[in-house]
C-alpha cells in the first residue's frame, strides 16, 4: 500500500471547505455554484496510461438534495468539472429524498450511474482503467473488498492519457448552492513513488549497497550507510562524468533513513550468489537512470548487479514495454530476477532466468514472460 | 482474453443488455459469497486471492466490454436513424420531458 500524501497536492479552496491531511481530504458542505474548489497533483505529461487502478475509502455524510460533486478522478487541465474536456471521474449525486447515486463519468463519451439509489456513508472504491477504452468503478462495503456493491462501467476514448489526479471538485454551476459533504482518504494509485511506498531507494542507494555489500563480502563490516554519494563521485572520479549526480541524491537521502531497509537490501546484496535466498526490495529510478546506471558500471565500478539492472531496463523497453519506473525487484539465488515495473501506469511483471552480466545482451534472455495486470505487488 | 457470449436468440438491444447486466450481477453475488467465505475462514487467503485475480476480475472485465459494447450499439444506431424513421417521428422533443416531483 502506497497512500497519496495529500500535503504535497494543490489545495484551491476560495470558500474554505476543504480540510487537507496527509492521508484524507474532508470537504464540508462545498456547494455545487463554488469555481476552482480541488485538490489535485500534477503527475506528469499522461501519467495516466491505458490501464490504472486507484482504490480510496470514500465516505459519503451528508446528503442534500440535487448536490453533484466530483469525488476523485483523472484529467487534462486543471478547473472546476465543467471546465474539463477530458476526464475520467467519480461523483456524488442525489436527486430527492434517500436517492444517492454513485456517477462514474468520461468526459466527453459517457457516465453511468448506479443502480442502487441508497449511497451513503462508508464506502471502498476501485476506479480502474481496464483497457484502452474501458473503465470501471466498483464499490465495496467493506475495507478487504469482500463484498461487491455496483459496478459502473463507461468507455474511455482510444489513446487518452491523463495528467492531473484529483480529490474533490465542485461544478462551477451558475447559482445553485445544493452542498456535499464527504472523506476521501487512503488513496493508492497503486504505481511506485508514491508518498509513503516502503523501501524506496534511488538507484545511487542501491549501488552504495552493492558497494558496501562487497565491502561485507571483503570483510569489512562496517555499512557506509551515508555513503550513497560515494558511487557517483567514485565514477566521476574514474573519468565518468555523465552520470546524474544531484538527481540521484534527493530520494536517496529520504530512503536511507529508513534503516530496516537498508539492512533488507544489504542482505539481498550480500545473498544473490546463495541459492535459497529469497528477498526483495523496492526502488524508484527511471528509465534513464537505469542506462546511466550501465554507463556508471562500465565507467570503472564493474558491478555485475548494476550491470543487471541496466540490462532489465533493456531487456523490458526491447520487448515493446514501455517503463516508467521500477517498482521492485526480486532478487533469487541462482541467477534468477523478477522485476515488477510500472509500465503506463500498471504493472508489469517480467521474469528474467539469467542476469550474468558476461553474457551480452543479444545473448540472454531467451524467454522473457509477463503477467499484466499484476495483482499484489510485494 | 474472455468475452461474454450472449445467446443468439437474444436480438434487440434490450434482451442483450438485460442478458449482460443480469451476468454482472449474478458474478456479483457470486463474488459476493465467495467473500463470504473468506470472511467465515472456509477459504484461504490464496484461495481468495485466486478467485478475485483469476476467476471474478477476467469475467467482470468481460461483462463490462458485454455491456459497454451494446450501450455503443444503442447510441450508434440511434445516430444513423433518418429524420423519417418511426423511432424519430414518434418522438416530439417539447412533450417528453416533464418536472420531476422530487
Amino acid at each position: 500500500m502506497a497512500y497519496e500524501d495529500f500535503t504535497s497536492y494543490t489545495e484551491s479552496d476560495p470558500n474554505s471547505c476543504i480540510t487537507v491531511t496527509s492521508s484524507k481530504v474532508s470537504v464540508a458542505s462545498a456547494q455545487k455554484k463554488y469555481d476552482q474548489t480541488y485538490v489535485y497533483d500534477d503527475k506528469g505529461l499522461d501519467h495516466f496510461g491505458a490501464t490504472f487502478t486507484h482504490e480510496y475509502k470514500d465516505t459519503w455524510s451528508n446528503f442534500q438534495q440535487n448536490e453533484l460533486i466530483c469525488v476523485h478522478g483523472v484529467a487534462n487541465t486543471v478547473d472546476d468539472f465543467t471546465g474539463w474536456s477530458e476526464a475520467l471521474f467519480h461523483q456524488h449525486r442525489t436527486y430527492g429524498p434517500g436517492q444517492r447515486l454513485y456517477v462514474l463519468t468520461s468526459k466527453g463519451v459517457g457516465s453511468d450511474e448506479s443502480s442502487s439509489q441508497a449511497f451513503g456513508g462508508e464506502h471502498y472504491i476501485t476506479l480502474e482503467r481496464t483497457s484502452e477504452t474501458t473503465a470501471e468503478l466498483r464499490a465495496y462495503s467493506d475495507a478487504e473488498k469482500t463484498s461487491l456493491e455496483e459496478t459502473l462501467s463507461v468507455n474511455v476514448t482510444d489513446g487518452r492519457r491523463f495528467r492531473y489526479v484529483f480529490v474533490c471538485n465542485t461544478e462551477d454551476h451558475s447559482w445553485a448552492t445544493y452542498s456535499s459533504t464527504f472523506d476521501l482518504e487512503n488513496l493508492d494509485l497503486n504505481e511506485a513513488g508514491g508518498g509513503t511506498v516502503e523501501a524506496a531507494l534511488s538507484l545511487s542507494v542501491v549501488s552504495s549497497l552493492l558497494s558496501s555489500a562487497q565491502a561485507v563480502a571483503e570483510g569489512n563490516n562496517s555499512l557506509p550507510v551515508t555513503a550513497s554519494v560515494a558511487p557517483a563521485a567514485d565514477a566521476i572520479a574514474e573519468g565518468n562524468s555523465s552520470f546524474p549526480v544531484t538527481a540521484s541524491i534527493a530520494p536517496a537521502a529520504d530512503a536511507i533513513a529508513d534503516a530496516a531497509a537498508v539492512v533488507d537490501v544489504v542482505n539481498a546484496i550480500t545473498s544473490t550468489t546463495n541459492a535459497e535466498a529469497e528477498v526483495s526490495f523496492s526502488i524508484a529510478p527511471s528509465v534513464s537512470t537505469l542506462v546511466d546506471a550501465d554507463s556508471l558500471a562500465e565507467g570503472g565500478f564493474g558491478l555485475g548487479h548494476l550491470v543487471g539492472l541496466a540490462t532489465i531496463a533493456q531487456a523490458v523497453m526491447e520487448c515493446g514495454l514501455t517503463m516508467d519506473s521500477v517498482h521492485s525487484l526480486h532478487v533469487y539465488g541462482e541467477g534468477r530476477i523478477s522485476v515488477v515495473i510500472v509500465s503506463e501506469g500498471r504493472m508489469v511483471t517480467v521474469h528474467l532466468q539469467d542476469r550474468h552480466p558476461e553474457v551480452s545482451f543479444e545473448d540472454r534472455h531467451p524467454e522473457v514472460s509477463f503477467e499484466d495486470r499484476h495483482p499484489e505487488v510485494e | 482474453m474472455l468475452i461474454l457470449q450472449i445467446p443468439s436468440e437474444l436480438t434487440t438491444f434490450d434482451e442483450r443488455l438485460s442478458y449482460a447486466e443480469c451476468v454482472r450481477e449474478k458474478l456479483r453475488r457470486e463474488h459476493n459469497a465467495m467473500g463470504a467465505k473468506f470472511r467465515d475462514g472456509k477459504l484461504s487467503q490464496a484461495e481468495w486471492d485466486q478467485y478475485r485475480n483469476e476467476v471474478f476480475a477476467p469475467r467482470n472485465y468481460a461483462t463490462t466490454d458485454a455491456i459497454l459494447s451494446v450501450r455503443n450499439e444503442v447510441k450508434s444506431d440511434a445516430r444513423e436513424l433518418p429524420d423519417d424513421s418511426p423511432a424519430m417521428t414518434r418522438i416530439s422533443i417539447s412533450d417528453v420531458f416533464c418536472e420531476s416531483e422530487a
